[in-house]
């Protein structure tokens, strides 16, 4: 125990036995008179006497859980509001998106590159008809149209 | 101290801990009661930290909707009773330090060169029975002279009759800081109320 915690505690009188020797000396050390206890409590009883009693008491208690209620109110205004303003926000989002996405899809891609498609053999059997055979990479396919034929109709019987 | 004010926690009513569950778990009145239990030993602690009746009005107003709104993380390590000390504490030290109004010199430094208030209060001090403001006046003059945290110290022991522990808890400090801060407080408080006390 040092001198600061015996000196409080001889003055609120819990200082065990043991310990009033060497509290006799370090007072004598600090100076500090044997009446100096009856003045700190004094003191004390002074300082409990002169506090000012609560003044408007009840609106006090009013005014806190008026704060309280309004706060709480405030606060579920703005929860039920927070969806319309979320959709909100998640509509711009959904649109900035898109937008990101069509430009990227409707500028050219050099890394994306597709060899264009290969004409293999232009023909014409006649001034009216003719044929070309088309190779598409990108498709894997080959593809041969056919421009200048009479209409066949679908049901047409194959003689 | 046989005069100490008893914890509030042991007074009568509901018990802290069902009023702060029901509080916790939403319960407006049941927080309403913990105020009304409270509120003037709150109010106390705030004015006789800072010295001004309005504002501690206000801060004590500011501590129950701080603690209100921190309900959620209060966990029971401490009792209610602490921890709304604590608060109150805080804000009235918040305040003091936004105000700037607390001696810049340590109070540890102050007390062996500090000129005796006491004997000039002595030998100006007319010989009749001080009035109550008077008393204040002099009592608001003694406390300012300490630094905040010395203040608050001496406050909740000596007006509040809180323990160390619980002192020390609600400071945020040690309990060798509070016996150290409570050591030097007192002897000052007692030098500079000496003529107080004598006419009284």
């Amino acid at each position: 125990m040092n001198s600061e915690e015996r000196y409080n505690r001889w003055i609120d009188d819990t200082l065990p036995d043991r310990e009033h020797a060497a509290l006799q000396s370090a007072l004598a050390q600090q100076g500090i008179s044997g009446t100096e206890r009856e003045a700190v409590i004094a003191t004390g009883k002074l300082l409990r006497q002169h506090v000012p009693a609560m003044e408007h008491a009840d609106p006090f208690l009013e005014q806190i859980l008026d704060r309280i209620r309004s706060e709480r109110a405030a606060n579920v205004r703005n929860s039920t509001r927070r969806p319309a303003g979320n959709s909100l926000a998640w509509s711009g989002f959904g649109f900035a998106t898109l937008a990101v996405v069509g430009f990227f899809l409707l500028i050219p891609k050099p890394w994306t590159h597709v060899p264009p498609s290969e004409v293999y053999s232009v023909w014409a059997e006649s001034d009216a008809v003719s044929a070309v055979a088309v190779h598409t990479p990108d498709h894997s396919a080959f593809v041969v149209w056919l421009d200048g034929l009479d209409y066949i109709p679908a049901d047409h019987a194959i003689q | 101290m046989g005069s100490e004010p008893s914890n509030p926690e042991n007074e009568g009513g509901p018990d802290d801990r069902s009023l702060l569950r029901a509080a916790q778990q939403g319960d407006v009145e049941a927080f309403g009661v913990l105020v009304t239990k409270y509120r003037t030993r709150i109010h106390a602690v705030i004015f006789s930290i800072i010295r001004n009746e309005e504002e501690a009005w206000d801060l004590s107003q500011d501590a129950f909707l701080r603690a209100w709104k921190s309900l959620g993380s209060f966990r029971g390590g401490s009792s209610f009773y602490t921890w709304i000390y604590r608060i109150a504490t805080n804000a009235a030290l918040d305040w003091l330090r936004r105000r700037k109004n607390a001696p810049t010199v340590p109070y540890e430094e102050t007390v062996a060169t500090a000129a005796d208030p006491v004997a000039d209060a002595a030998e100006t001090a007319p010989a009749r029975r001080l009035e109550a403001a008077e008393i204040r006046n002099r009592i608001d003059a003694a406390l300012r002279d300490l630094t905040p945290e010395h203040r608050a110290v001496i406050v909740l022991k000596e007006i509040e009759g809180m323990q160390y522990h619980e002192i020390a808890e609600a400071v945020g400090c040690s309990i060798g800081t509070v016996m150290s801060r409570l050591f030097y407080a007192r002897r000052r408080l007692q030098a500079m109320l000496k003529d107080v006390r004598d006419e009284l």
